[in-house]
């Protein structure tokens, strides 16, 4: 695919965010003593979202571009061999985490707590690279199954006093898991990019939700009884056992999401992500593979939710932001789409520049999104394929067939 | 003795709200090699998409080894043998020669895979030494070897192909026309759309001629190559 038709593909999701730009200005709010919901038109709230954003990637093609006017050399023709993907073993992934493991324990709580986060996002950027990756969906609001995730974890806090965080992970993975089947229905069964627009629409209309619901406490937001959050096991401080929690999870999702794509399973998404039309002449279930990949990657989605809950102790509506599916996105792209230690490197370095560098410039936080911004519309035409990007997505990008 | 292994009677089938086929039928017999040919538009891809199951019919049946199977998904017919190489070859550029080989199997054992890939790579060396290459980089003659193998990896009892001298060289086509040739002497029936009648007739059996939806004429091969009308309309005749 040229630079030309990716641009293109693009146009309709541009008219989109032009027409619900307007919605930006509005301020859907609760008043707490009454519970009336109130509407009103916020003028400093759509500004402060654009400035922020427009100029981001703005900055971001610029840049891209006048390196690309720079960078007159040739491209090196591919040598068109996919055994690359060799490096992508599960070897690579059980260093990873094993290193990870065990420095962690003799880091600092606050330095724990990072890690721990650097965790969640590695699960999250793995997951959404199931969809965006391996069966190329384009999902532009994956927070909301982190959300659901977070909100599942809480919920049965409160309906069940103590219930172990233990099995609170697995029930996040199936409801956002079945959240993400009831979103995905209607629209896998069409081609095209709904899914991106659904799940944008989905989220934004979650977070709503959470704001508005008694059940969920709006936005004040929504504590976590200590006896639902992870636990202190013998010598192990609660904060080090949620580390081992996200580690672990980490490594068994690396493996499973491995496993899969090695599988025939995964060789039918790839199938559909190259040539959907003929996928299906090959007898290929595409409906039914693309709703699996959905599913499992909102069913990830919903156990990094769930292990930021019980380990933060506090869940509240901006878990469903649109920053925070753009943040993940983000990853995937910068690390490489559907490459999987490309998600990983991706989520790390996205997660600890910026967390890093905002106590030193503390301008940063407000930055953020005009960073992400630049830097997916810098890898978009510099180097697209990402970081640690698979040859095949590098070849499309280079127009190599 | 010939029997009839698949048959499509009085198909209509459009797509929005025009008709492409008018109450079309067509057959092929156990053995045989039937050519499908007609100008751009007259509906052969059609046709054959009503066969494999990736455009639904309007009216009429189609028939597999006496059993109507005119509303079997693609996946079901495949798995009873009855396999399309596609127009375009549509195989997946980005994915390895391999890879594309592997696709082909997804309705059978896969136990059987390596077996049938050794097989594959027997048949056409010049896969076997272009097995890690991409798809996409093969030239078009392989491309369409690669789309004939990918189609025989998914065993067929019945194998329908779209066009597949398109855009090749003379000396290609004549080797692709040869390989049907051979596929059909060992005993798979081979439905034949082309473009390229000249050749097909040369090899087929039996043929029809579609023109805007319609069966204009039926016959052997050898009675369209020396027909007139035929020539004239068809084969770009002297
Ligand atoms: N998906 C589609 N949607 C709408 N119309 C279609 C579609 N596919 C084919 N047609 C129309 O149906 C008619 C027959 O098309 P078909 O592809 O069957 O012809 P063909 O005989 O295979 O032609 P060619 O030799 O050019 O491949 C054409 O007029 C075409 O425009
Ligand atoms: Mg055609």
């Amino acid at each position: 695919m040229s630079t030309a038709a990716t641009l293109r593909r693009l146009v309709p999701l541009a008219l989109l965010a032009i027409l619900t730009a307007p919605f930006l200005w509005f301020h859907f709010d609760t008043d707490l003593t009454t519970g009336t919901p109130l509407l009103s038109w916020e003028p400093s709230h759509g500004w402060k979202f654009l400035k922020v954003v427009v100029p981001g990637f703005a900055t971001g093609a610029l840049v891209a571009f006048l390196a690309r006017l720079w960078d007159r050399t040739p491209r090196t023709p591919l040598v068109a061999r996919a055994s690359h993907e060799v490096l992508e073993t599960p070897w690579m992934v059980l260093v990873l985490v094993a290193t990870l493991s065990v420095s962690g324990l003799f880091l600092s709580p606050k330095g724990l707590s990072m890690g721990t986060f650097v965790a969640i996002y590695m699960l999250l950027a793995l997951g959404l690279n199931v969809t965006i990756g391996f069966t190329g969906l384009l999902v532009l609001g994956y927070s909301a199954f982190y959300a659901i995730g977070a909100y599942t974890l809480a919920l049965l806090s409160q309906a069940f006093p103590g219930f172990p965080v233990w099995l609170s992970l697995p029930a996040a993975f199936v409801t956002a898991s079945l959240a993400g089947l009831l979103v995905g229905l209607p629209c896998l069964r069409l081609r095209g990019d709904y899914l991106a627009i659904v799940t944008l629409g989905f989220a934004e209309a979650l977070r709503e939700i959470l704001r508005n619901l008694a059940i969920t406490r709006g936005d004040k937001g929504f504590p976590i009884a200590s006896t639902s959050q992870f636990p202190a096991i013998g010598p192990l401080a609660a904060k080090q056992v949620a580390w081992i929690a996200a580690i672990a999870t980490l490594a068994l999702v690396c493996l499973a999401v491995h496993r899969l794509y090695h599988s025939r399973t995964g060789r039918a998404w790839i199938a559909i992500r190259e040539d959907e039309t003929a996928a299906a002449m090959m007898g290929i279930p595409v409906v039914r593979q693309k709703l699996l990949a959905f599913a499992v990657s909102a069913g990830v989605g919903g156990l990094g939710g769930a292990i930021f809950a019980g380990c933060w102790g506090f869940v509240d509506p901006s878990t469903a932001s649109f920053e925070q599916s753009v943040l993940v996105l983000a990853m995937v792209i910068l690390g490489g789409i559907g490459s999987l230690p490309g998600s990983l490197l991706g989520a790390a370095v996205l997660y600890l520049v910026p967390t890093l560098l905002r106590d030193q410039i503390p301008a940063i936080a407000d930055y953020r999104l005009f960073f992400f911004g630049s830097i997916l519309v810098a890898m978009m035409l510099l180097r697209p394929q990402g970081l640690l990007g698979s040859p095949r997505h590098r070849l499309e990008m280079e127009g190599g067939s | 003795m010939a029997t009839e292994i698949l048959s499509m009677e009085s198909i209509r089938a459009g797509y929005g709200p025009n008709d492409v086929l008018h109450g079309t039928s067509l057959r092929v017999d156990s053995g045989e090699i039937v050519a499908l040919l007609g100008g751009n538009g007259a509906g052969k891809t059609t046709t054959l998409g009503i066969l494999a199951g990736t455009v639904a019919p309007r009216t009429g049946t189609v028939r597999w080894m006496g059993k109507d199977i005119s509303r079997h998904s693609i996946a079901d017919r495949l798995r009873q043998g009855l396999v399309l190489c596609p127009e375009g070859r549509r195989i997946f550029p980005r994915l390895s020669v391999e890879e594309n080989l592997v696709a082909g199997t997804w309705i059978r054992d896969p136990k059987a895979t390596p077996r049938k890939i050794r097989e594959a790579y027997d048949r056409f060396p010049i896969l076997g030494q272009r097995r890690g290459q991409l798809g996409g980089t093969l030239s078009g003659g392989e491309q369409q070897l690669l789309a004939i193998a990918r189609a025989l990896m998914s065993e067929p009892k019945l194998l329908m192909l779209d066009e597949p001298s398109l855009g090749l060289a003379p000396l290609v086509v004549e080797r692709i026309f040869s390989i049907l040739v051979e596929i059909n002497a060992c005993g798979t029936p081979v439905l034949l759309v082309e473009q390229n009648a000249n050749q097909a007739l040369k090899i087929a059996h039996r043929a029809y001629v579609l023109s805007t939806g319609t069966l204009v004429r039926e016959g052997t091969g050898q009675e369209l190559l020396a027909s007139d009308e035929i020539r004239r309309a068809y084969l770009g005749g002297d």
